[in-house]
């Protein structure tokens, strides 16, 4: 495949965090994939089909005392919802992230399900969301 | 090498390292306000100068949603794109004769991190240099100072 040279097309956005109820900011998602609707529609799939997964991983990883399975998994979470520009998971995500890291593992039941909790709110807005569109 | 900063998918550092068989030479930016811009184009200059002809990047992300968001953007931008989704067979595809001279690396990947290929591939002879980009939320210096030196 050939390029021109030109640039690359730049979009910044701007993350308002008070327009939303930090569950999740759909238009910034939008924003940040140029408004690419089936994209994000994409995205929300792959989220929905592989965030199962990464919750499982992150309860194997606390019961066996996984340190950095328990970094690997949150860390991976993490990226997955910044995506979709929903930061109540994104900080629960990284509270898992920074319990791995810190040693002990104390306190990762708790905020594991409060991971839980905010994925669960996540999903069916996403899916409704990403449904909503694709029938536009 | 490119090392960058991404805080809540905006790129807010790049830290440059241009290096030659004779001179190396690290060049750090730390964006005031409003010069997310300016340092987002940079980064697309430093890319589309790249891109200039045929030109294959790889990606290696181990989140799906990361990684179609990757492939998704480099090819709107008209890269070929070889995506892989761990450390290993993102350094196997390095390895190969027709290696991408552009890598795009999450720093942390299962197998091997971004930064493991980072000191792999410095170690590695290669008659055409490798371009590594790696993706991180990591903040402090000392990180920013390891991706640099590996």
């Amino acid at each position: 495949m050939k390029h021109d040279g030109s640039k690359a097309p730049v979009t910044l956005v701007t993350v308002n965090r008070e327009n939303d109820d930090g569950v999740l900011d759909w238009p910034t998602a939008l924003a940040c994939v140029n408004g690419d609707v089936k994209l994000l529609g994409t995205l929300v799939e792959l989220f929905v089909k592989h965030s199962p997964r990464l919750i499982r991983e992150i309860r194997d990883a606390i019961a066996r005392g996984d340190r950095l399975g328990l970094v690997h998994a949150a860390y991976a979470l993490k990226k997955s919802v910044s995506n979709f520009c929903a930061w109540r998971a994104f900080e629960a995500a990284l509270r898992l992230e920074l319990i791995g890291h810190n040693g002990d593992l104390y306190g990762a039941e708790e905020a594991c399900a409060a991971l839980e909790e905010e994925i669960e709110r996540l999903r069916p807005k996403l899916t409704a969301l990403a449904g909503g569109c694709s029938s536009d | 090498l490119n090392v960058l900063k991404v805080d809540e998918g905006r790129i807010t550092h790049v830290l440059s390292h241009t290096a030659n068989d004779e001179n190396l030479s690290t060049e750090a930016q730390s964006p005031q306000r409003d010069d997310t811009e300016q340092e987002s184009l940079r980064l697309c200059d430093s890319v589309a100068i790249v891109g200039r002809g045929n030109v294959k990047i790889l990606i290696a992300e181990d989140d799906p949603v990361c990684r179609r968001v990757l492939e998704a953007t480099l090819v709107k931008w008209g890269y070929e794109v070889l995506v892989t989704s761990d450390g290993i067979e993102a350094w196997q595809a390095l390895q190969g004769e027709n290696a991408p001279p552009l890598a795009i690396l999450d720093w942390m990947m299962p197998g091997l991190d971004g930064i493991d290929i980072c000191r792999k591939v410095r170690a590695m002879s290669s008659p055409t240099p490798i371009y590594i980009i790696l993706l991180t939320g990591k903040s402090q210096k000392e990180d920013l100072v390891a991706g640099l030196s590996r």
